[in-house]
């Protein structure tokens, strides 16, 4: 049962690849594993992880660009997988993607009118033939390209402007939930902070929901309203940005957060930082228990015996760990104290 | 960067520019011509039997233009017999080439777009037939059946598909995991429709490229054919046919075999040839490379060589005269904009006494050359960094900062070329040192860490190996006592249970791993000046904090200046001491780092301040800087900022700012600096 005002849901949704033999035997990358997501009407939820965390792969199963091997997707309660047909294409139109590849998402032997447009061949009815000049250099003006941009070619914008054209593609369909898949990480800072600002404006306007899907904290902390932290195929941290990034409950989360230079350091003082050891495991042998046991300096021996089930009670902020950072009252730009190691 | 250019090339003027493959398309539409027009011309002279008057000789008009190439012992004309042959090698040959183009690539895009079963079915169907020799079966086939036009066409396309398949198959599978394809998926376009939109136009250049190197191979087959007498029959003719009935003459009137074989020679010849030229046009990394060396060997001669020149001042600082000239008309800057106004050393502009600086870059300037003439990148760079002391060269993409680094280090792409400016490594240019005495300062002296750890290491060289050529390159080390080196610097620089792991190769260790080997590799012979290009934008947040504190600790334990190259504004806050803030190919300011972040006297560096999504700013609109960096092909007169900036004026149209102290230890390279310092 969907909650009211629920969108789009995700639950138990897992994937894995196949893989040559790893060391301890194992055959299949468990991209994604066991992951329930929940996106509000209106609503911006951040999807934060490091390369390899399977964001993207969560993304494109949204996306129905992958089928899961287990879970389910619902959107207003249909599960697209068990769509075919026009049905299919109904759906299709409601969740859209921008991708994080500026220069690869765009074919470059089509001019921004026909990218633009494209998607309209597929969906017939949506916009009539004799319109879609005149739709075409709306959506250009509503990304804040100019209609005589038109004709051009994707390599002769800059990467801030095809990016906005990958948005005005994605909003040709009308849809309700925009996936963005890392929208600003190939762009300069002084484009990043245009594009930023036209999806919040997008979102006002049109009354999208957005999955923000980004490695970069303080861009997640701006646009989202509830955030979802990944570690090695799964949700470790979940919760409204100002609780999670402000009081971290899980050990990645807050290191996550010191790690990330921040201007604020500026001057000199140097923080007290959580300098974590060593590097994301691979998702083809994830350890036991708790994933992030390995490079976690409060792990116990119960860690790496029981998988860390999040509290039933809590629901809104909720962190799978055995010895979440509860008391702590952990600031932004500066690590918890207790049990950090600091350099 | 210079394809946007190259596009608007159109082929036939191309074409024209290279005359083998002009002379080559020429050939190629006379034949067709003959072959379209030939019965208009010839009537029936061409099987017209003369046996009064056989082999004549050639080059006579005696008996009119269609006995210039003499005749056979039929008395036939044979430049008559010749044209009507084009016809019948075209008429065999266009249609095989089209049917098997046709079905082939069809099959081959259907194949390769979506990979799995029909991928593997389809290559192994493709790899049956190749299996066959086509000659053979060809042979054996027109042997069975009677022999025919159409048996051949039909034979030879059959035989040719899987040169398509395989080719359309490999380029779509290529296609598949592009996110463009992606991005058609999410539309719900998918299958034909895909495949015509995307696949195709991308595909076909280079199907039709195979296509035209299949058409000789065709044509040679048919005249084999022919040659073997199952290929065309008389009283038709074709140019395989006509060497086979000429070859038993050949003493006596050679004219008769050597004209044919003139005719399918020239032609396969020229279809190769043309079929070369496509390939290059159509790849736009071939064209590219193709208009630079004719724009590289006009460009070089005006210029002095630049071993010539000795320690000195540099000839391009010193011979530009007109420096303000150029600059206060409208005009876009032209390539040498290095004024030696500029070329504001660093102790002009502010900084400590240039013998204390370890590395001094002073009006640096950078051209890549491209077919529309040079581009600068770099231009006018000056900065200073002292030993112990981490300078960041920040700026966002293009502005020229990672080719600032290459071009010190030496390792400039051979498009690019250094056009003024020096870099004194201890008060030596190593800008106007040779290639020798620059080896001997790789390493000891300025040494490089790159962003791409994985395709900075050589993959078939165990980790072991690469750490300790330093070593024995520049210490003479036996083997061993190389080896022992470099698992004690694998050691130093974090690389857990070093001795083993020398042995392995470097796609067996992680990002961050990768990247502490290319750093130890950097500082193996203790380098005065480091240059680290962007060293942790591969990793993720929680390694770039490790391999930061790792360069710390090196760079004060080895009194190492470094010089950290990034876009990350929080990077530079939380590891430099001073910054030189890059735009569009110059150094905008300069300064310790708190005192620019702190109060920033250049609109530039204030924008980027202010574009930095940071707490003050949540849920509420970013203040951004308009527009986006320019190109460098087309970088605004005067100031380079001006068509951003908040605070632009006319001055700043006609006059390019120089880098002035705005304060101790500072500069910047605005109109409005000092007014921004006191305000």
């Amino acid at each position: 049962m969907p909650e009211p005002g629920t969108l789009l849901e995700a639950r138990g949704l897992t994937k894995s690849f196949a893989v040559p033999r790893t060391a301890k035997g194992s055959t299949r990358l468990r991209a994604v594993d066991g992951v329930d997501l929940r996106l509000g009407r209106g609503e911006t939820l951040g999807l934060v992880g490091e390369s390899g965390c399977g964001k993207s792969t969560l993304a494109r199963m949204l996306l129905m660009l992958e089928r899961p091997d287990e879970g389910t997707v619902r959107f207003e309660g249909v599960d697209p997988f068990t769509l075919s047909g026009a049905k299919l294409l109904a759906w299709r139109r409601k969740v859209q993607m921008v991708f994080q590849d500026p220069f690869g998402s765009l074919n470059p032997r089509l001019c921004a009118a026909d990218l633009i447009s494209e998607p309209w061949l597929t969906h017939r009815g949506l916009v009539p033939a004799p319109k879609r000049a005149a739709r075409v250099a709306e959506l250009l003006e509503m990304v804040g390209l100019r209609p005589s941009d038109a004709r051009r070619y994707p390599q002769e914008f800059s990467g801030g402007q095809r990016q906005r054209i990958g948005i005005a593609r994605a909003l040709a369909l009308e849809p309700d939930v925009v996936v963005c898949d890392e929208p600003v990480s190939a762009l300069d800072l002084s484009v990043q902070a245009q594009v930023l600002n036209l999806l919040s404006d997008l979102r006002d306007e049109l009354g999208l929901s957005y999955v923000f899907i980004s490695h970069d904290l303080s861009v997640v902390r701006h646009v989202a309203d509830r955030v979802a932290v990944m570690y090695l195929g799964r949700i470790v941290e979940s919760g409204p940005a100002e609780e999670v990034f402000d009081r971290p409950h899980h050990p990645y989360t807050a290191a996550l957060l010191s790690a990330a230079p921040s201007l604020a350091a500026t001057g000199g003082a140097k923080r007290e930082r959580i300098l974590l050891t060593g590097e994301i495991p691979s998702p083809a042998d994830p350890p036991s228990g708790c994933r992030f046991r390995t490079r976690c300096w409060r792990a116990e021996d119960v860690c790496a015996e029981a998988v860390p089930v999040p509290p039933l009670g809590e629901p809104s902020h909720t962190a799978e760990c055995h010895f979440p950072l509860e008391e702590t009252p952990a600031v932004a730009g500066s690590g918890p104290g207790g049990g950090s190691r600091s350099a | 960067m210079a394809q946007k250019d190259m596009s608007r090339f159109r082929w036939p003027a191309l074409l024209l520019q290279d005359r083998f493959a002009f002379a080559a398309a020429l050939v190629l539409v006379a034949v067709a011509v003959c072959a379209v027009l030939g019965p208009l011309l010839i009537g029936d002279l061409a099987t017209r039997q003369n046996l009064r008057d056989p082999g004549r000789e050639p080059f006579s008009l005696d008996h009119g233009w269609a006995f210039v190439l003499g005749s056979d012992s039929l008395g036939r004309p044979v430049a008559a017999r010749l044209i009507a042959a084009a016809g019948t090698t075209l008429s065999v040959a266009v249609p095989a080439v089209l049917c098997s183009l046709a079905v082939g690539s069809v099959w081959g895009m259907w194949a390769g777009y979506h990979g799995g079963w029909r991928e593997s079915v389809s290559l192994r169907v493709a790899d049956v037939i190749l299996s066959f020799p086509s000659l053979l079966l060809a042979v054996v086939v027109l042997y069975v059946f009677s022999p025919s036009a159409v048996g051949i066409v039909v034979v030879l396309a059959v035989a040719r598909i899987p040169v398509y398949l395989r080719t359309a198959r490999a380029e779509s599978a290529e296609l598949r995991s592009r996110l463009f394809i992606d991005a058609a998926r999410t539309f719900g376009t998918t299958g034909w429709a895909s495949i015509r939109r995307h696949v195709a136009p991308t595909v076909l250049p280079t199907l039709l490229t195979v296509a035209a190197l299949d058409f000789c191979f065709v044509m040679l087959t048919e005249s084999s054919l022919s040659f073997l007498g199952i290929g065309i029959q008389p009283p038709d003719v074709s140019w395989g046919l006509m060497v086979a009935q000429g070859r038993q003459e050949l003493q006596s009137a050679w004219w008769i075999a050597v004209f044919p074989g003139l005719a399918i020679v020239i032609t396969t010849v020229s279809a190769t040839v043309l079929a070369a030229w496509a390939r290059l046009s159509t790849d736009p990394g071939q064209r590219w490379r193709h208009g630079l060396r004719r724009g590289g060997s006009r460009l070089r001669r005006p210029r002095p060589a630049r071993g010539d020149v000795g320690p000195g001042p540099s000839p391009t600082a010193e011979s530009a005269p007109t420096g303000e000239g150029p600059d206060l008309t409208e005009t876009p800057p032209p390539p040498l904009a290095v004024s030696p106004a500029h070329a504001v050393s660093p102790a002009q502009a502010g900084a400590p006494v240039a013998g204390a600086d370890t590395l001094a870059v002073d009006g640096l300037a950078v051209d890549i050359r491209t077919p529309a003439g040079p581009v600068p990148v770099v231009r006018g760079v000056s900065f200073a960094v002292r030993s112990g002391e981490t300078l960041a060269l920040l700026g966002e993409s293009g502005c020229g900062k990672s080719m600032t680094a290459h071009a010190v280090a030496g390792l400039l792409d051979p498009a690019a070329e250094v056009v003024g400016g020096q870099a004194r490594l201890d008060g030596e240019d190593v800008l106007a040192l040779g290639p020798r005495a620059r080896r001997r300062l790789a390493g000891p002296g300025l040494s490089i860490v790159f962003q791409d750890a994985l395709s900075a290491l050589n993959p078939v060289l165990t980790v072991g190996t690469q750490l300790a050529e330093p070593f024995r390159i520049h210490e003479g080390l036996s083997r061993r006592a190389a080896r022992a080196r470099a698992i004690e610097l694998m050691e130093r620089v974090g690389i857990p249970e070093a001795s083993s792991r020398a042995g392995a190769y470097p796609h067996q260790f992680s990002g961050g791993m990768r990247q502490r080997l290319l750093i130890a590799m950097a500082v193996a012979l203790r380098p005065k000046v480091l240059l680290a290009d962007e060293p942790t934008t591969a990793l993720d947040v929680t390694v770039q904090a490790q391999i930061m504190d790792l360069l710390a600790e090196l760079r004060s334990e080895q009194r190492m200046a470094l010089v950290l190259i990034t876009h990350d504004l929080g990077l530079v806050a939380e590891h430099a001491d001073r910054v030189a803030v890059m735009y569009a190919g110059t150094v905008v300011e300069t300064g310790p780092v708190t005192e620019v972040f702190g109060r920033p006297n250049h609109p530039y560096t204030r924008g980027l301040l202010e574009s930095v999504p940071a707490e003050q700013h949540k849920g509420s609109r970013l203040d951004s800087i308009p527009g986006s960096p320019p190109d460098p092909r087309s970088v605004p007169t005067g100031c380079a900022f001006r068509t951003r900036c908040p605070m632009a004026r006319e001055v700043c149209a006609g006059h390019r700012p120089t880098l002035a102290g705005t304060g101790a230890d500072r500069a910047a390279a605005c109109h409005f600096g000092k007014e921004l310092a006191d305000a």
